[in-house]
């Protein structure tokens, strides 16, 4: 792996991780800086040679973090190698089983727009290597297990039936580091793309239930389509509101139970699985088992 | 994607690899688990999205005994979802022994063993939506339950194994939207199957012939068909279809519609425990997946072999709801409401039972005396049920007293003499209707009489619980109400020797090279358990052996 490794994005959840494993590592350099911070990462660049760019959030933050750092590289006078983490959602409404090759159609909203667009950006740098995640879930994954945890002891989620029947494509948290590591040590996979998603293939409905019972959040509740549509149509807004205005006067967000939005539907009835044999075969990507990962999980949020 | 077939113009022909007729349990699953799978799939259902009665007219027939038989167009239902949308959801699966040849009970075995099927169960779980492959309290619940007869132990029966019930799962429903959005998946309604075509060898489906009840007519050609009607229609379309075949289709020896089973149950006797109601737990238990799931009291395998007694199952139940002398204002709610029960789950509830005013007023007096009582069940039916997406099963009613009556669940024997033909009158298609003539045998009574002595043994033995039943009534309380509505099993009977069978061990037609049955209409025996999630399972099966020979001739 190169001596010196900026990780632009160290200041979210899995840029920290990132760093974290890094700094385990002899002979490593790791140079943290947190998103969008543009004369901190123009300090960081020279002599870096490699870039691990990891940035999560608001489109706007992704589309600006990209960018930024593609700008600032083009003018560089060493041209880094970038692991540059971007999303399924690239893909946008595309359904069945989808390899790199599919076209993104990044249709499903702003975030999957933004996403494309940073990719576009990495892309046209030609050393990067793009990572599309499915869902990271894991021990602090706030995301995908934190916050459905709460959705799933509120008894808000569950077994959604019909609504639930998309395809789930979980990704560990440390399955995910170590393929970005991988991505970082391999000089060979310069210029490619690699859908990084656990084998194991569940509905949402599985997700949501496998969970709950590691959980204790039991029994697991059917929800309707009728309380999904309340859920998205009129309690996520007020709840949204509710969550600003308490972020706003210093009371924490956390005080407001965390809104279900309808993109979060929409994507649990999306049936298209990512096709992971590229990242098997060329970054010896492997899997922690689905139970194994959910019970870790359980315990970081129980 | 769904079309209607008076969508297309009248005697056009439309091609398929594989067309299945019948959209209603196996239909669905089979067609769901085709999806993307390389083969072009046409769905036939005779019905609609929503219920009618015209087509539901097309059931009609006649049977035999109205008292042994209901209706032939009772629990079945003809539209989109088939008879899965008044399904009750009861799941369990079949138990290895009821696979095995038994000499105590005549015509039994089927050519493979259960084994063959466990690889499509927990699949036929998720799909009937019964949560986890677990049917032992031991397996589903990761704290042990409270015994259901505190201090029955017996050698003869289990109180372990568990029913499962689904939310209950209307398949037509739950999986519209993926057929529909299923690229090569097309479902054609109101395509009602009134030919099947053979060739001069009778050795092939060459087509079918699909009418809807205005006259337009479809011709479908299709690699395969598979008949995946119901245990009566199915029997019913190989029947009616005589121009090459004299004797219908696959019916060379006169095997097709016989060995007709249903279930025999009923509910008898009064059940008394001592001491507090606590040391009853006889209703549901929630599964942490959220599942409703029931324990029952099972006669033992072992026992089955030593006793030569066919399957059997009983639950502990309500006192019988017609007679007020159960002083239940729940029960007698029930009987005074029970012209807003649908008539497939009031028959065995009130039995259709009118009682004389005095016993009327009797039932008034109950409720007026707990009136708290019937509010707070009807409350608890609204919430629970009514209301619920995944719904309470059945009426369970917590006693004041340890009081209870059994309710009974037996295998019937496989019986040539039991069977559907055809009557001589037409439905509305040109069609020949069905006529039922089920029948029970000796031994189906001498299961169930000798079933309850044993119960009421061990029962005894163990000091859990004393069971007073007549004796004498059995054969009258088994046959109460007849064959067990909508379970129709047996009619186009699956085995290695087509002398005493209609289908081969993969669910082809004997001498048919491409016409399948799916449904309980193969089970070569009835079981103990109810036929949806094994006619999931068995079509799962027969999806698998359809893909693996997708590229024969």
């Amino acid at each position: 792996m190169s001596a010196i490794v900026l990780v632009h994005g160290a200041d979210n959840f899995i840029g920290a991780r990132l760093v974290e494993a890094l700094r385990k590592k002899n002979g490593i350099e790791v140079r943290a800086v947190p998103a969008n911070d543009e004369s901190a990462l123009r300090r960081a660049l020279p002599g870096a040679q490699s870039v691990a760019h990891c940035i999560l959030g608001a489109a706007s933050r992704i589309e600006r973090g990209g960018a930024m750092l593609y700008r600032l590289l083009a003018v560089a006078p060493n041209a880094p190698k970038v692991v540059h983490l971007s999303s399924m959602t690239v893909y946008g409404s595309v359904t069945g089983v989808v390899d790199e090759s599919c076209a993104m159609r990044a249709d499903l909203g702003p975030y999957s727009l933004a996403q494309a667009r940073a990719e576009g950006l990495a892309a046209d740098y030609s050393r990067a290597v793009i990572l599309r995640s499915g869902v990271e879930y894991g021990p602090g994954c706030a995301t995908w297990s934190g916050r459905v945890a709460r959705w799933l002891r509120a008894h808000r989620l569950g077994d959604l039936g019909e609504a639930g029947d998309g395809v789930c494509n979980l990704v560990y948290i440390e399955d995910l580091l170590s393929v970005m590591m991988s991505a970082l040590d391999e000089q060979a996979v310069m210029g490619g793309v690699f859908n990084v998603a656990g084998a194991e293939k569940p509905s949402w409905n599985e997700y949501f239930t496998d969970y709950a019972v590691a959980l204790g959040a039991t029994p697991v509740r059917r929800i309707g389509p009728r309380r999904l549509s309340l859920e998205a149509g009129i309690a996520a807004p007020l709840l949204k509101v509710a969550e600003v205005l308490a972020g706003a006067a210093g009371a924490g967000s956390r005080l407001v139970p965390p809104p279900i939005p309808a993109s979060l539907l929409r994507t649990c009835r999306q049936e298209i699985a990512l096709n992971v044999t590229r990242v098997e075969e060329r970054l010896g990507a492997r899997w922690t088992p689905l139970q194994e990962g959910l019970c870790r999980a359980a315990k970081f949020f129980g | 994607m769904i079309s209607e077939l008076s969508d297309f113009s009248s005697n056009k022909t439309l091609n398929a690899d594989i067309c299945i007729v019948g959209a209603g349990a196996a239909g669905i699953t089979l067609a769901h688990k085709l999806i993307d799978r390389g083969t072009d799939v046409l769905l036939l259902e005779s019905g609609g999205l929503t219920p009618e009665a015209n087509t539901q007219q097309l059931y009609a027939g006649e049977v035999s005994d109205p008292r042994l038989h209901s209706p032939p167009d009772r629990y079945r239902q003809r539209r989109f979802g088939g008879s899965t949308t008044i399904w009750g959801g009861r799941c369990m699966p079949y138990d290895a022994i009821d696979f095995e040849p038994r000499d105590y009970v005549p015509h039994s075995g089927w050519p493979f063993g259960l084994d063959a099927l466990m690889p499509y169960y927990p699949e036929a779980n998720r799909l009937c939506e019964a949560g986890r492959f677990a049917y032992s309290s031991a397996d589903a619940f990761a704290t042990p339950l409270p015994p259901l007869l505190t201090g029955f132990d017996s050698q003869e029966f289990s109180t372990d194994t568990l029913e499962r019930f689904s939310c209950p799962t209307d398949f037509g429903r739950r999986y519209r939207a993926k057929l529909s959005s299923a690229p090569n998946v097309r479902v054609l309604l109101h395509a009602n199957v009134t030919s099947i075509r053979l060739d001069a060898n009778a050795g092939r489906v060459t087509e079918l012939t699909a009418r809807d009840l205005a006259g337009n007519q479809l011709t479908i050609v299709a690699r395969r068909y598979v008949l995946a009607a119901g245990g009566l229609e199915t029997a019913r379309l190989l029947l009616s279809n005589r121009d090459v075949q004299p004797n219908g289709i696959g019916n060379d020896r006169d095997v097709v519609g016989r060995y007709y089973m249903c279930h025999i149950a009923g509910t008898i006797g009064r059940i008394e425990a001592p001491g507090p109601t606590s040391r009853v737990n006889y209703g549901y238990n929630i599964s942490a997946e959220g599942v409703y799931c029931r324990r029952r009291i099972a006669l033992r395998a072992a026992t089955q072999r030593t006793q030569r007694l066919g399957n059997f199952v009983a639950r502990l139940h309500h006192p019988r709801i017609a007679d007020p002398a159960h002083r239940n204002a729940v029960l007698s709610s029930l009987y005074l409401a029970k012209f807003l029960i649908p008539y497939e789950y009031g028959k065995r509830l009130h039995g259709g039972e009118n009682v004389s005013f005095a016993d009327w007023m009797r039932h008034v007096g109950n409720v007026v005396a707990a009136p708290h009582d019937a509010a707070g069940f009807a409350w608890h039916m609204l919430r629970d049920r009514k209301l619920a997406q995944r719904k309470f099963p059945s009426i369970i009613i917590r006693p004041k007293r340890n009081l209870y009556s059994l309710d009974f669940h037996a295998e019937q024997q496989p019986n040539p003499s039991s069977r559907v033909v055809l009557s001589d009158k037409k439905d509305a298609l040109g069609m020949p209707q069905l006529k039922i003539d089920w029948r029970y045998t000796e031994g189906d009574v001498d299961t169930v009489t000798r079933s309850l002595a044993l119960l009421a043994q061990e029962m005894s033995r163990s000091g859990a619980a004393s069971m007073d039943y007549d004796q004498d009534s059995v054969e009258a309380e088994m046959t109460r109400y007849g064959a067990y509505g909508g379970h129709h099993i047996g009619t186009a009977r699956l085995g290695v020797d087509p002398r005493s069978s209609v289908v081969d061990p993969d669910g082809l037609v004997h001498g048919v090279g491409n016409l399948y049955v799916a449904g309980a209409a193969v089970f070569p025996t009835s079981s103990q358990a109810n036929p949806t999630l094994t006619i999931v399972a068995m079509t799962l099966r027969l999806a698998d052996h359809l893909l693996a020979t997708k590229s024969a001739p």
